[in-house]
């Protein structure tokens, strides 16, 4: 272990904006928000190399926290301005974030599709089973027994799967992190935004106002007791099987990335040219 | 031909047949060869909810200058077959002038246009070509109607060969065909008058769609997200290989919510962006256009006008999607509408969109519709405009740079990701200075203001508006209704009638003072649209100072509008 | 919690952990003074902020200490079963409406962990100086806690309703 490096030109709070989150403390955005920082710093980005976009909700207030380039879109349609942005400005470094009504209810077709696409941007998800936003209604990772006045006495229906969902869309990189392990998302993310492709990292994040028994996760969570598969299928028999609180990397795939069409060059004339009799 | 009509001398030609016939093939080589022959004209489509196989119409207008619509009826009407055909009857007037070519073997003209008192031409179209080896009746077809075009031989074969450019035995086996379609006219004895032909060099041919694509490839776009939908597909396909050629790139998305937050996602990269759609697609952008208006993200979204509400008639032409463009976003956002105001048009007012929305930082609707994108004209080659509309970019290391600072124009730099020292985020929700979000009664005011004084300030002058003649009465009108206003006034003042014509272009922000100056001395307009309920008379009521004296004209699509019926208005409402 | 576990630290990697759990230790609090700062519960917030100037001295003392360990990663040096170093408070552990015992309780809970953790350095120390330094740092941690245990006897305890909002929740996007 080498722990004499040279100094590094961006700490974690170099990533950090000077806007102060409104979420309520204890919310597990808030290590989601520093393992961010503390994951950027790792990769040492330079903050305006960096771009963070968001839709709305709790969660999707992250952009502004940050001190990167951010975007804080409509409801559900975070990841359409990500692979815009990515797709249009290669070089930028692209996360997109937010929770899990905006990713999997009302912009559910966009993760289907960014997953199938490709495009090499990091998508995290500040899984709650729950919006947050709306105060306390359920989300299609809630429970189905998950009482609140919208649903009273649960929605009996089947929780959405997001990981599995991932792989089978053709995510290139599927994990879960916990929020109470920032150091451990740091590293996911690390990892996610390394790796080509279309990552997703979902973090379960427990929404202390309105999901309080989500502050038990913390005894629940433990590492995947196995080794990262790039095998789609075993990966999602694995996750199919497991409890749900499985944190690490669960799939790096080999699928290449995007790529937009390309031509030849040509000027506007040589275009134009098509039209003339 | 249309003596009626002193300003344009034309003939009108429709080809209908059913499944396979080739129909829209011959008429696109009429069209071709009309073009090459010096003349102009203008080339439309009409067919039944099959998608193969199902009866089909090619509409074609020639004509010595520039025309953007058609006229009032047909001088011929041809049919390589009548199966269904009577479903064109009111696409395609003809009157005891016009011919009907038709094919006795295919049993006789439908009493849908006999009735008309037309003359009937019987040709053997299948047994003509029969008689050429590989020959087609719409090769027949297309001699017939070239010969009764007054196009020669030679210019016909230039134009079959330039489709068929593979040669062989089918360009052979065509070129006999239509040949044979001449000789079989000339046989018949029946002739039309002939129209005064101009130099070919130089000219296009081109769509609406195309146009529109290559107004926002010459504005600057560089990014396009498309999700499919009739009429605009041919939009966004022109642009997929247009684009990569010149640097750009285009993006299918998952669906329209996507295309136009892909679009957002470019524009905030820096890079100018469109998608284009249609009204059940404009429905689903309206969230995001609102976000672009808060935000201050420029963008281009083309509306190719159909048929509506919901799925409508998706392969025809109404001008009924102005009041979602115009107040489809909620609260207060204002933004810009441009409507070109012929298929030519889509190309100049399509890049001002461009323009503006970098220039003004808001999104901008452009509003063609089905007629004008997916029509085919014969046009003098575009001149460039001087529009290449910059946005105002934040130098990098701004010192305490506020993103949406309160600037005198309300323009306010705009950075771009990657550059230091100018990181903010853009934000949907109300926001301060800095782009912080805020719900302080101020930072709203401000913001607002701000939005709106972009608008305000800017300079329309030079293209919100096309005006014409002088008189003391005026037609007001906008997009695909403008063409035969023209036509229509130019009529009218053949008459005597002293009248103006002003088409708007630019739909919003609204300009009364504009209006109102272009309409000084004029004591009573004639509003003419294609609405059922008269969103645009309606419009100019609620944002503009009228003349006391108005008149209106609307009614619904899918029909084009005719020269003859809006002269007789004008005759009715105006010439009194 | 063993803080590094079976692992062995020289002089040099034992001072970057010292770093690390000062530094971290540090921005926690502050970071906690800050939310408190944002929900309008001023003593929290200004006694998190006491804990965070005490904590970021240590951190400077250790920083003279040469080598640039900052860049420390904690993840490499710490193997066990909690998720963050000693003496770092959790994240979760916050609420809007905590009282000054709360935050004491949270700060002796971080001192009585890095004491234990320290004893285990010293008591796995590859060698004498590790072992002296370890036992220092237990022996002072040892003593924090006793401090703010004094302290903490000193405040009142938190009533039972403490986390009683009479208001529902309220921002909606
Ligand atoms: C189009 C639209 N529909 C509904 C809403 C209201 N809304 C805001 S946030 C939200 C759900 C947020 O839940 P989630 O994405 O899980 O985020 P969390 O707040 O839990 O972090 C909803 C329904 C909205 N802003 N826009
Ligand atoms: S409501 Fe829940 S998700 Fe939202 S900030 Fe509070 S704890 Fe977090």
């Amino acid at each position: 272990m080498n722990i004499a490096t040279a100094p590094q030109p961006f700490s974690a709070n170099d990533y950090k904006s000077d806007y102060k989150p409104v979420w309520c403390p204890g919310c597990g955005d808030y290590s989601v928000l520093l393992a961010f920082t503390k994951a950027m710093a790792q990769l040492q980005r330079p903050p305006e190399e960096i771009a963070v976009i968001s839709g709305i909700g709790c969660s999707s207030r992250i952009p502004a926290y940050t001190n990167c380039y951010g975007f804080h879109g409509v409801h559900g349609r975070a990841l359409p301005v990500g692979t815009g942005l990515k797709v249009a400005r290669p070089e930028l470094t692209v996360i997109v974030a937010g929770g899990d009504g905006d990713g999997f209810s009302i912009g559910g077709n966009h993760f289907l599709h960014a997953c199938r696409r490709n495009i090499d941007i990091t998508y995290i998800v500040m899984d709650n089973r729950v919006y947050g936003m709306t105060k306390g209604q359920p989300s299609p990772t809630t429970e189905p027994d998950w009482d609140s006045a919208l649903a009273p006495g649960g929605t009996g229906l089947r929780p959405f799967h997001p990981l599995v969902i991932a792989l089978a869309s053709g995510a290139n990189f599927v994990a879960r992190g916990f929020s109470g392990d920032p150091n451990g998302c740091a590293d996911l993310i690390v990892q996610a935004v390394r790796h080509p492709g279309f990552s997703f990292v979902e973090i379960l994040s427990p929404c202390v106002t309105f999901r309080p028994d989500q502050r038990e996760w913390g005894k629940m969570v433990h590492a995947a007791p196995v080794n990262p598969t790039d095998d789609a299928a075993r990966a999602a028999r694995r996750i199919m099987t497991d409890d749900g609180f499985n944190t690490g990397v669960l799939y790096a795939g080999n699928r290449a990335p995007f790529r937009p069409q390309t031509a030849p060059a040509a000027g506007l004339d040589a275009i134009e040219a098509e039209f003339a009799l | 031909m249309n003596r009626d009509n002193a300003a344009i001398q034309s003939l009108s030609f429709a080809i209908v047949g059913s499944g396979g016939a080739g129909v829209m093939t011959a008429g696109q080589m009429l069209l071709d060869a009309a073009a090459r022959a010096g003349l102009c004209g203008l080339m439309s489509r009409s067919s039944g909810p099959q998608i193969r196989g199902g009866e089909a119409a090619a509409l074609l207008r020639l004509a010595s200058t520039q025309v953007e619509s058609h006229g009032d009826r047909f001088d011929v009407l041809l049919a390589v077959d009548w199966q269904n055909a009577h479903r064109f009857a009111s696409e395609i007037p003809i009157d005891a002038r016009s011919f009907v070519v038709g094919d006795p073997a295919e049993g006789a003209v439908p009493e849908a246009f006999s009735a008309a008192g037309a003359r009937i031409v019987p040709v053997p179209l299948k047994a003509i070509a029969k008689k050429v080896p590989g020959g087609r009746p719409n090769m027949v077809a297309l001699g017939a109607l070239g010969a009764l075009a007054g196009i020669g031989a030679e210019t016909l074969a230039r134009a079959i060969e330039a489709t068929l450019q593979k040669g062989g035995e089918a360009l052979k086996s065509s070129l006999a065909a239509m040949q044979a379609g001449m000789a079989a006219v000339a046989e018949a004895g029946v002739s039309l008058p002939r129209l005064a032909a101009g130099q070919a060099a130089g000219r296009w041919t081109i769509t609406g769609n195309e146009a529109t694509g290559l107004g926002a490839v010459r504005g600057g776009v560089r990014f396009v997200a498309a999700y499919p939908i009739t009429p605009a597909t041919e939009i966004l396909e022109w642009l997929s290989s247009a684009l990569p050629r010149v640097g750009g790139t285009l993006v299918q998305a998952e669906d329209e919510l996507a295309s136009i937050n892909m679009a957002i996602g470019a524009s905030y990269g820096g890079v100018p962006s469109l998608t284009a759609t249609s009204g059940p697609g404009l429905s689903l952008m309206t969230e995001a256009l609102g976000l672009a208006v808060a935000a201050e993200i420029p963008l281009v979204v083309v509306d190719v006008m159909r048929g509506g509400p919901s799925t409508g008639i998706p392969t025809k032409s109404e001008q009924a999607d102005l009041n979602i463009a115009l107040y489809g976003l909620h609260g207060d956002a204002p933004h810009v509408v441009v409507a070109p105001n012929s298929i030519a048009d889509c190309l100049p007012a399509t890049q001002w969109a461009v323009h503006l929305a970098e220039t003004l930082q808001v999104p901008a609707l452009v509003l063609p519709d089905q007629s004008m994108g997916q029509s085919r004209i014969v046009l003098e080659r575009p001149a460039s405009l001087p529009l290449a509309g910059a946005r105002l970019v934040a130098e990098p290391e701004t010192a305490n740079y506020r993103r949406y600072a309160l600037t005198p124009s309300g323009i306010s730099p705009m950075a771009r990701p990657g550059t230091r020292g100018t990181a903010y985020t853009a934000d949907g929700l109300e926001h301060s200075e800095r782009g912080i979000p805020s719900s302080q009664a101020g930072d709203h005011l401000a913001q607002l203001d701000k939005r709106a004084r972009k608008l305000d300030h800017a300079d329309y002058s030079r293209y919100w508006a096309e005006i014409e003649g002088e008189g003391d009465v005026a037609v007001v009108t906008w997009g695909s209704c403008t063409a035969p206003v023209r036509e229509a006034l130019a009529r009218a003042r053949a008459e005597g009638v002293k009248a103006r014509l002003v088409s708007l272009r630019l739909l919003a922000p609204a300009q009364p003072e504009r209006l109102a100056a272009a309409l000084a001395g004029v004591r009573r307009i004639l509003v003419v649209e294609q609405t059922h309920s008269g969103q645009f008379h309606r419009y100019l009521r609620a944002a503009f100072d009228l003349p006391c004296e108005t008149r209106v004209f609307h009614r619904a699509g899918p029909l084009p509008m005719r020269p003859g019926e809006i002269h007789s208005k004008i005759v009715k409402e105006l010439a009194a | 919690m063993t803080a590094g576990g079976e692992r062995r630290y020289s002089v040099q990697e034992f001072y970057a952990l010292l770093y690390a759990m000062e530094h971290e230790a540090a921005e926690r609090y502050d970071e906690l003074a800050n939310q408190m700062e944002t929900h309008n519960n001023a003593p929290v917030a200004s006694l998190f902020r006491e804990l965070a100037a005490i904590e970021r001295k240590h951190a400077v003392k250790l920083q003279s200490h040469g080598q640039s360990v900052q860049a420390i990663r904690p993840r490499d040096l710490l193997l066990g079963a909690s998720f963050e170093l000693p003496e770092t408070a959790p994240l979760d552990r916050a609420h809007y409406l905590m009282t000054p015992a709360h935050a004491l309780a949270l700060a002796l809970e971080n001192e009585e962990q890095a004491a234990r953790c320290f004893d285990a350095l010293a008591a796995a120390a590859p060698d004498d100086e590790v072992r002296k330094l370890a036992a220092d740092m237990a022996a002072e941690e040892h003593r924090h806690a006793a401090l703010i245990r004094a302290k903490l006897a000193g405040l009142p305890e938190p009533p039972a309703d403490w986390d009683q909002d009479l208001d529902p929740p309220r921002f909606s996007e």
